[in-house]
């Protein structure tokens, strides 16, 4: 089967030093944002689509997240906990005056910083390029199917957890995959 | 269906494979949608300052409200 994603390969997965323990900071919380913080995240910038928005909705979710742990009973895992507070706030946020009326310039100290500093500034480029083909790809189709992309893209996720997510079946989830998936390729070919 | 199902079927479509160009750069080639979005996601960054930024907010949410510190000190 002939793959339409062919590019530069990245070779090294950035890592970082864990951070020092932050005062006034429960270190329960602070354990959940270590774990989890990348996912949301990249999950947000990818649904909205700009990098400030991105940093400002991650902020709200985890400090949300903080508000609401003690009412959290475990029920779900934290992963999807999380993604369920980030989708209601995207979704909120697009329905706002400002998103629907103010344009927002990416920042593009924002896009340098998102990628990895450990890259050479031709890996940066590749990446940023790939990172900005990707975007404008997602951007492209319906929220449904950039949340369900996005959603199965996390191997934490089974089919069950993102149907509970996006409120329906499973089989549903697995259909709308693949006419997402369909969707994205097709868009992701034009961005060549 | 569980879990590993749903790798089992990405599985079937793993055929990910990496060839050298002309110029000597690696071409990757993603078998998935899903396999694209996780090598964009392990490349993009958490900004160094959002941490920062999510601690102090939770640190500020921490501490109980002026007037309830104003009080507690008075009786």
């Amino acid at each position: 089967m002939q793959s339409a994603f062919s590019l530069h390969a990245i070779v090294n997965t950035p890592t970082t030093d864990p951070a020092p323990p932050s005062p006034g900071v429960p270190e329960a919380f602070e354990a959940v944002y270590n774990e989890h913080a990348k996912a949301v995240f990249y999950f947000v910038l990818r649904l909205v689509g700009d990098a400030a928005q991105a940093e400002d909705a991650t902020h709200d979710v985890f400090v949300k997240a903080f508000k609401n742990m003690p009412e959290f009973r475990g029920e779900a895992k934290v992963r999807t906990w999380l993604y369920r507070i980030a989708i209601n706030h995207c979704h909120n946020l697009a329905q706002t005056w400002y998103k629907r009326h103010i344009f927002s310039n990416a920042n593009e100290a924002l896009w340098d910083a998102s990628c990895s500093s450990q890259f050479d500034p031709l890996r940066k480029l590749e990446t940023k390029e790939l990172g900005e083909r990707i975007q404008k790809a997602l951007g492209a189709l319906p929220e449904e199917y950039r949340v369900i992309l996005l959603l199965a893209a996390d191997e934490r996720l089974s089919y069950e957890e993102i149907a509970a997510l996006t409120d329906q079946t499973s089989d549903a989830v697995r259909g709308k995959l693949y006419r997402a998936r369909k969707a994205f390729t097709d868009r992701f070919r034009e961005t060549a | 269906m569980n879990h590993k199902s749903k790798f089992r079927e990405e599985e079937n479509y793993d055929q990910t494979h990496e060839v050298q160009n002309q110029t000597g750069q690696t071409v990757k080639d993603f078998a998935s949608v899903e396999e694209l979005l996780r090598h964009d996601a392990a490349t993009t960054l958490v900004p160094a300052e959002l941490r920062e930024r999510v601690c102090e907010s939770v640190a500020r949410g921490s501490k109980s409200p002026w007037w309830n510190r104003f009080f507690k000190s008075k009786g």
